[in-house]
């Protein structure tokens, strides 16, 4: 199953915003009036481009992350003014650190015009991966949000402008078109065809006139200009709600858990509300999610040389809900692979080795001390459902806690057929963090499902 | 005297290294040529010792001046005359000597059967070697067949099989005096085919009763083979002192055992992340019947209590350990 993995990891977009270099840029500007920023008579800019970012530059900020203890950079990100009153808009994966270890983090701005000063946490959205924060000085101009409606307010194909400070070589701005939302994502995400590199997370992509359209989060690895941005009206919710609040939450790492609690919630209620479908395996039927929001794999070992003399036929479901907690966890991977294999010239005993070799390779990584308990397992042979039509099953399940967040859970469950001696259907599921008793239900109806195809 | 008496020169496992027939009345002991035994160890005296008959103590063996003086066997303090009843064992020099009398008795003739056995049992072992060997290879095998994925292991394990025998023949030869080959052949032997035999007593019963925490623990027995088969190896050197050789061997197994069972038991060992439907085989040898759905996830629910415990203690660890930085 080991080149599934493979192409797993080719299909999940990877975070942006974790370089650590010294700052070098330094340069001053006057502070622009509000938004919509007009050609000026005595320097007309030659181009769109140079128009946004003259307006946008006092409102850009790069954001540092601090070792409180030396007073240097961990590491840096970008966000952007969109108050008066000094509150700014970054990427929750840019201040995680800080709101995950306040006492060996604190956090810092660099502002266009070279100006420092300490930010404050307010707010966090871990399912947007969006944070606010408030500056120590008020009184800059700032970004206004781009109310048209999405997805259909925005047209595909208008030219944004994304911003912010790659790789700490200074403020930059990237030219590149909108493309909607991010088809089968769980996450709402638009597809931002322009170059966002490490260093910009937290930025703003305005239009052209000056108007925020999303927040910088991700970029696809190993392709190219495939970058994503967090919807803007993600963002102004969640500016409205730390405006609301009269006092910022003292413990983020409590409240990273609250939020993390919320949306796994969600995000199982939803893929029960979805509904599974039966696939065929050979002579089994096994579920599989009915969610737009999977991406499903199959793979086959018939066109091995030399012949293989068991073939494999597996399909391998994945949801499309990586979340990131903290630089080192991310989770809410949901998924499914079935395996059908069959002995082509292997007797009994072979093909049972045969078995134990493939799942050899199947518990996938270890685990970290730091998030996690070791897994607690327990496997037996299983009469899993009340119907006759289905085949005896040898059942494995692991769970491991998750240290910090009460009641989340990662399950692994792998179940095998044992009705026949020369061919078996492998069924494994992950759920990652997932409450306990939501991992059984939601594995006893699947494993139910598992029967012999009708 | 005129009886005969046999004066025997032993080794330090009291193996018997030469005989001495004497007829006189009294026998003289010593590295000198005029002697009725002569020795030849740099710590004997050219006249060291005499034997000599006393009407009432019977044979009496008297120092005769010697610097380094006579001793009963395994005592510290020297003795002017040692009386030789008791089959005692008396020390000069470096050399022990023994004297027994015509009318020692002795043990019984060895049927010659008993030996032939012994060829039967080697000839037994080494085919049902042969036997298993690529039997097992066979059974396991899912690659592409090729003969040398069978005579590989073979040669392998004849390697192994013939140079553990070896070193016991080497030790045996230089403690015993005798290399007895076919014995430590037969017990090496008998210990891989009892691996084999044991191993797939625990694979049958790890997979056929679904004792997942069966394998972990495989390796006590395998460690509890190897003690006994070391054991029979020094019996077959020299068969005194059976207990303390068995309180040496399962001290050292003990100790491999405790060392693999704290091993498993270390949180962080992660028993559980190894072993999770490792070991298949064909679904016929399931052993116990099916558990109900309601069973099964009655036990599974029963972990969450070990993980909010696991939780629960862990968690102080980490939270003291990211405090501490705090002002």
């Amino acid at each position: 199953m080991s080149p599934l993995r493979a192409i797993a990891s080719f299909c999940t977009a990877v975070v942006i915003g974790l370089v650590a270099v010294t700052p070098a840029a330094r340069a001053d500007s006057p502070a622009g009036p509000t938004v919509v920023p007009s050609p000026d008579a005595a320097a007309a800019p030659s181009s769109a481009a140079e128009r946004v970012y003259a307006a946008a530059r006092p409102r850009l900020l790069q954001i540092r992350t601090l070792v409180a203890a030396a007073g240097r950079q961990s590491l840096i990100g970008s966000g952007f003014l969109v108050s008066a009153d000094g509150l700014a808009i970054t990427n929750y994966h840019v201040v995680a650190q800080v709101a995950l270890e306040p006492a060996l983090y604190r956090l810092e701005y660099t502002a266009a015009d070279g100006s420092t000063g300490k930010l404050a946490l307010l707010a966090i959205d871990l399912a947007n991966d969006l944070a606010v924060v408030r500056l120590d000085r008020t009184g800059a101009p700032f970004f206004a949000f781009d109310t048209r409606t999405l997805p259909d307010g925005v047209p595909k194909g208008e030219r944004l402008y994304s911003m912010g400070n790659p790789l700490n070589l200074g403020f930059t701005i990237v030219e590149g078109t909108h493309n909607g939302l991010v088809e089968r994502s769980y996450t709402e995400r638009l597809h931002f065809s322009g170059a966002i590199n490490p260093g910009m997370s937290g930025g703003p992509t305005v239009t052209a006139d000056g108007r925020v359209v999303g927040v910088n989060v991700a970029k696809q690895l190993g392709s190219d200009l495939v970058s994503f941005l967090v919807p803007g009206g993600f963002a102004a919710s969640l500016l409205a709600r730390a405006r609301a609040e009269s006092t910022p939450p003292t413990n983020f790492r409590a409240e990273v858990g609250t939020q993390l609690a919320a949306w796994q919630a969600t995000l199982y209620r939803r893929l029960a509300d979805a509904g599974f479908r039966e696939t065929p395996f050979g002579p089994y039927q096994a579920p599989e999610s009915a969610a737009p929001w999977f991406t499903c794999w199959s793979q086959t070992n018939s066109d091995q040389i030399p012949k293989p003399r068991a073939t494999i036929n597996a399909t391998t479901c994945n949801s499309e809900t990586r979340l990131f907690v903290a630089n080192d966890l991310a989770t809410g991977l949901i998924s499914f692979t079935h395996s059908y294999i069959r002995s082509v010239d292997l007797n009994a005993f072979q093909f049972a080795s045969f078995l134990s070799q493939q799942n050899q390779l199947s518990w996938i990584g270890g685990w970290s001390r730091k998030w996690n308990t070791p897994r607690r397992c327990h496997e037996d042979f299983v009469d899993a459902s009340q119907s006759t039509h289905h085949p005896a099953l040898r059942v494995g399940w692991c769970a491991r806690a998750y240290r910090e967040f009460d009641d989340l859970y990662d399950i692994w469950v792998m179940a095998v057929t044992q009705d026949s001696a020369s061919h078996v259907l492998v069924s494994r599921l992950n759920f990652q963090a997932v409450g306990y008793d939501a991992g059984i239900a939601l594995t006893q109806k699947l494993l139910e499902a598992v029967q012999w195809a009708k | 005297m005129g009886e005969v008496v046999w004066i025997e020169v032993l080794s330090r496992h009291r193996d018997v290294i030469a005989r001495h027939r004497c007829g006189d009345d009294v026998v003289r002991i010593g590295r000198a040529y005029d002697n009725d035994v002569v020795i030849d160890d740099p710590y004997v005296a050219p006249h060291h010792a005499r034997i000599v008959r006393h009407p009432a103590d019977g044979l009496i063996v008297e120092d005769l001046g010697s610097l380094n003086g006579l001793f009963l066997d395994r005592e510290q303090h020297r003795r002017d005359r040692v009386a030789l009843g008791d089959d005692r064992t008396i020390r000069i020099g470096n050399t022990r000597l023994r004297v027994r009398t015509a009318d020692h008795p002795v043990a019984p003739e060895r049927p010659a059967r008993a030996e032939a056995r012994h060829g039967i049992l080697l000839a037994a072992l080494i085919a049902a070697t042969l036997a298993l060997a690529p039997l097992g290879e066979w059974l396991t095998d899912t690659a592409e067949p090729k003969p040398s994925r069978y005579l590989l292991p073979m040669l392998g394990l004849s390697i192994i099989v013939l140079g553990w025998t070896a070193g016991w023949a080497v030790l045996s030869r230089v403690f015993a005096g005798q290399a007895q080959f076919e014995r430590n052949l037969a017990i090496a032997l008998s210990g891989v085919v009892g691996y084999w035999l044991y191993h797939g007593v625990v694979t049958v019963f790890g997979f056929g009763l679904a004792w997942r925490g069966l394998a972990p623990y495989e390796a006590t027995g395998m460690w509890c083979l190897i003690a006994l088969l070391v054991f029979m190896h020094l019996h077959a050197i020299g068969p005194s002192r059976p207990w303390l050789k068995a309180a040496v061997v399962s001290a050292l197994a003990g100790a491999a055992i405790a060392m693999n069972v704290v091993n498993q038991l270390d949180p962080l060992g992660g028993v559980d992340q190894t072993n999770l439907l490792r070991n298949f085989l064909p679904p016929a040898l399931r052993l116990t019947g099916l558990r109900s759905e309601g069973a099964f996830f009655g036990q599974v629910r029963e972990l969450k209590a070990q993980l909010d415990r696991d939780r629960a203690t862990e968690f102080n660890e980490t939270a003291a350990a990211t405090q501490a930085p705090s002002k």
